[in-house]
């Protein structure tokens, strides 16, 4: 009996040392592979879905469709400086707010074909949730969003949970600056 | 801190600098010497108040850096030269030169150069001339009639790329205006870059 025991241990810690280099061998695998493929373990691959199309229309219905949420819509683009320096701030934004009323509703004013590379930068800022590209002519998608935006770029445009438009700016803003705006909006959405 | 609180109303709040737009009809703004004497790529100075062609004005806002204007430069210069003799063209860049070096008179003279714009391209080295037309981004385009009154303002055509171009706004503008038609859309929207005014 003893010996049928021994037998069994000497089996059990050769096959648990086989299981744990396993883990070992692949684990380290993965971590190389991760490595070499120069990913940070924090980014996220996107998918398709992440980048869907958007017309005015769809949009305004978003704003509308809040769930009683203040919406802040920002439009940029990948080709201009200031869209892209101040997009952390709007990630920073969502991670802070997104459970304390905020819908945040980024839309990508590339042309189709640049789709890939916005999906490149989405992935580089972290983005882990739903954004848009607009899928309409430059002339009917910013005419529809109202008259105080020419199309010039970023613009941000902060609705109110009726969907009525509240705050608008064209031109980059700092962390604080959308942070107080946004505040705003939503501060009135809470004494309602 | 940026006037981003501005209430909402028929100013644009631009960064720090709200404008008023220049509307269909409006007058070609009259703007003090100090702010209408812009300086072009060739040396000449250019007086705006002034710059007028047989069959009016085309003023067209632009710069060096915008990744836009790149979209349509050469469809803009095509369409700048070809109407040079009957239009006064001028192509503005009213950015910040210290925010965009790209957009200093040094590499505007090159752009010039580079591209064989026929009409001259001028520095708004105030900002106030895009401020007086309530231009707000690059490329935007302003057309005014031999009346001196703006009959165009906007895109000059409906898409970024140029294959893919389905109406030529600003053509059509054109056309009609010499040929005294209506001209229809006469307000266009495409994107671009803000234009980064002086402080």
């Amino acid at each position: 009996m003893l010996n049928v025991e021994k037998s069994w241990n000497s089996k059990s810690k050769f096959w648990s040392l086989i299981a744990l280099a396993s883990l070992i061998v692949i684990g380290g695998g993965y971590v190389l592979t991760q490595f070499w493929e120069g990913r940070g373990f924090e980014e996220t691959k996107l998918t398709e879905s992440a980048l869907a199309d958007i017309t005015s229309v769809d949009l305004l219905k978003l704003v509308k469709s809040s769930g009683g949420k203040t919406t802040v819509v920002n439009i940029w683009a990948t080709w201009c400086q200031p869209c892209v320096e101040e997009f952390p701030h709007l990630i920073e934004l969502y991670k802070k707010y997104s459970d304390k009323g905020l819908q945040l509703v980024l839309v990508s004013a590339d042309a189709e074909e640049d789709r890939g590379r916005v999906m490149d930068f989405l992935s580089e800022q972290g983005v882990d949730f739903a954004t848009y590209i607009k899928s309409e002519p430059d002339n009917e998608f910013v005419m529809a969003l109202g008259q105080e935006w020419t199309g010039a770029l970023p613009a941000t445009f902060i609705y109110d949970a009726k969907g009525d438009l509240k705050k608008f700016w064209m031109g980059d803003a700092s962390f604080e600056e959308f942070e107080n705006a946004f505040n705003i909006v939503n501060e009135n959405r809470e004494t309602k | 801190m940026k006037s981003i609180f501005a209430a909402i109303s028929g100013m644009v709040v631009l960064g720090s600098v709200s404008v008023s737009a220049l509307d269909i009809g409006d007058a070609f703004p009259k703007m003090d010497a100090s702010i209408s004497q812009v300086k072009a790529v060739d040396g000449k100075t250019i007086n705006l108040n002034t710059h007028r062609g047989s069959e009016g004005t085309l003023v067209i806002f632009s710069c060096n850096h915008c990744p836009f204007v790149k979209m349509w430069e050469d469809r803009s210069r095509d369409l700048g030269n070809k109407y040079a003799n009957k239009l006064a063209v001028i192509q503005i860049n009213s950015n910040d030169a210290e925010a965009y070096p790209e957009d200093n008179f040094e590499n505007m003279k090159i752009r010039a150069k580079e591209k064989s714009f026929s009409f001259p391209y001028a520095m708004d080295s105030t900002s106030k001339v895009a401020t007086a037309f309530g231009a707000t981004k690059t490329p935007e385009f302003f057309l005014f009639g031999k009346d001196g009154k703006l009959a165009y303002k906007g895109a000059l055509d409906d898409n970024q790329k140029a294959d893919k171009v389905k109406i030529n706004f600003l053509a059509n503008a054109i056309e009609a205006l010499m040929a005294g038609k209506k001209i229809d859309p006469s307000k266009t929207n495409s994107v671009g870059c803000g234009i980064k005014f002086r402080s």
